[in-house]
């Protein structure tokens, strides 16, 4: 287990919800965080974690927008001397579908789409040069969603696949009708997970991602116009113990884990499920269009 | 559901898969709008051609306008698609261009095509395939394919969204959507990856020839399933097999 002390962050989307979890979870480890988000309370949640006694710096801006990214970056680097821990969090969810005008569409695809996949991207492309420039590997978790994973029976092989109490219950992938473009930049950050671990990987650089299932947080009360009830509120997982499982994950460090979808499906324990020993395994290699 | 007489609209129609693609929907009946930004998709033999750029708001409303007034729209084949490599260390002003550069016409593209279209797709119901590639199937695939083509692979994985949410949106209208995951084809875009612009002697001998893929999409579109990726891997039969459970329809 590496420790994570003197480390230096940046979280982004980080004023509420997971990401304010994770950037506490760091702080409470000792790892310096820069932080940035949409919304003014940004600079609230970076006084917060000062009084934990680390450096903290923050940023309001959005993550679609490249010079906001570089802003961050460089503020980070040049107030922290070295970028180590990169965490994509930054996301936003709003209803479109299939049959959306274009004038709605274009604009959902620019803040939807924008914000979880081109935010995501953006961030990674401008932390990625630094990384390898300081030799001393790195750390990218991009945040996903659980619509791309089948939880249950998961299209990765799961180590416990035999005995796995979800075994039966498997789910399709999907948040449904009204999340295409949700879904579609969520599922994108595969492109970029596998790709930059494979390229990065002669670094010890790893990339790995979080697929969330519903978690408490600012972004889920918002589907429930913030008044949802006990019941579901009882039922969701909750962001501190997501923000525990990303402080283990950073702590295996550069020969943990690497280029994996890390699954939090509701209803699961919310802890780091053990790493897959490949990326794609799938036990009797079944593929579409045969039967299983 | 005959497409005899029936409108198809087919993005990337040029050359390789989509050109394979527009010509035997033409030869299935369909009157087929083919559009491309090259040139070469005027004399695409039985289709009606039409030079328009799928990244374009304004070349794209044209395109659905003029297909519209063939007739009704049954079927569209999001094929269009460009490359061109990424490195994860490119200059920051490189890297913002090639988002523009891949995502505009492989996801954006897709998007505004496919919201143009689907109004009249509702109307008698239809088809839609997304052209996407085998890395984003897990069983032969390591989730990449060269290196240096994180915005590409981005772009194919992000299609895994709207194939799945139009196949649960559009049920109600009996609007068929699936994705094919191409492994490697002979066409110019596999060909362009190559120093000479030809394939290399051993792999000439066995990637798929793009008329039979067209005979696979021919297939999905009879077998009237929807929400799935169908895989077509080299050196293996070119089918549909049999429908997998649910859970596995987009991940294989």
């Amino acid at each position: 287990m590496v420790k994570l002390k003197g480390r230096n962050a940046i979280v982004t989307g980080a004023a509420v919800g997971l990401g304010s979890s994770y950037a506490k979870a760091l702080a409470q480890e000792g790892v310096n965080v820069a932080i940035c988000d949409l919304r003014e309370e940004i600079h609230e949640v970076a006084e917060s974690l000062r009084a934990l006694g680390v450096n903290a710096v923050s940023y309001q801006g959005d993550v679609s927008d490249p010079d906001h990214v570089r802003t961050v970056v460089d503020g980070a680097r040049e107030e922290f001397g070295s970028i180590d821990i990169l965490v994509n969090n930054a996301g936003v969810w709003g209803a479109s579908v299939a049959d959306d005008d274009l004038d709605k569409s274009i604009e959902d695809y620019e803040q939807i789409v924008g914000t979880n996949l081109k935010g995501e991207y953006l961030f990674g492309r401008a932390v990625i040069p630094i990384m390898i420039e300081q030799g001393k590997g790195g750390e990218i978790v991009n945040i996903a969603t659980d619509h791309m994973v089948t939880c249950g029976t998961p299209y990765f092989c799961c180590p416990n696949l035999e005995t796995c109490p979800w075994g039966d219950s498997p789910r399709p992938t999907g948040g449904g009708g009204s999340m295409d473009l949700y879904d579609a930049g969520k599922w994108g950050l595969n492109g970029l997970l596998y790709g930059w671990a494979k390229a990065l990987a002669p670094h010890n650089i790893r990339v790995n991602a979080f697929c969330m299932g519903a978690t408490d947080s600012h972004m889920l009360r918002g589907f429930h116009n913030f008044e949802p009830s006990d019941q579901e509120v009882v039922s969701w997982m909750r962001a501190e113990d997501n923000a525990q499982a990303m402080i283990d994950m950073l702590q295996e460090g550069p020969f943990g884990r690497n280029a994996q979808n890390v699954n939090f499906c509701m209803g699961r324990p919310v802890q780091l499920e053990p790493a897959h020993d490949h990326v794609y395994v799938v036990p009797e290699q079944v593929r579409v269009g045969e039967s299983s | 559901m005959s497409l005899s007489g029936k409108v198809a609209i087919v993005s990337g129609a040029a050359q390789g898969l989509g050109r394979a693609f527009a010509i035997r929907l033409a030869e299935e009946g369909c009157a087929v709008l083919g559009f491309d930004v090259k040139k070469e998709v005027l004399d695409v033999p039985g289709v009606t051609g039409m030079v328009a750029d799928v990244s374009k708001r304004e070349d794209v409303e044209s395109v659905v306008s003029k297909a519209s007034g063939m007739g009704g729209i049954a079927v569209l084949v999001n094929n269009a698609g460009t490359w061109r490599k990424t490195p994860v260390d490119s200059p920051w002003q490189q890297a913002i261009d090639d988002w523009g550069f891949i995502m505009d016409t492989n996801l954006k593209g897709v998007m505004m095509l496919s919201r143009a279209v689907i109004p009249f797709l509702q109307k008698g119901g239809g088809h839609i395939i997304n052209l996407s590639t085998y890395y984003v199937l897990p069983a032969k695939s390591d989730g990449t394919n060269q290196p240096d083509t994180d915005l590409y692979n981005a772009s194919k994985w992000a299609l895994n969204g709207f194939t799945d949410a139009w196949a649960e949106y559009l049920e109600k209208d009996n609007v068929k959507v699936n994705g094919m995951c191409m492994g490697a084809t002979d066409t110019p875009m596999l060909r362009g990856l190559f120093p000479t612009k030809q394939l290399p002697a051993e792999m000439a001998s066995v990637v798929m020839k793009a008329e039979d893929i067209a005979g696979q999409m021919m297939e999905i579109i009879a077998s009237g399933r929807t929400g799935e990726n169908f895989g077509a891997w080299v050196g293996e039969e070119i089918t549909i097999g049999v429908q997998p459970p649910l859970h596995k329809r987009i991940t294989g």
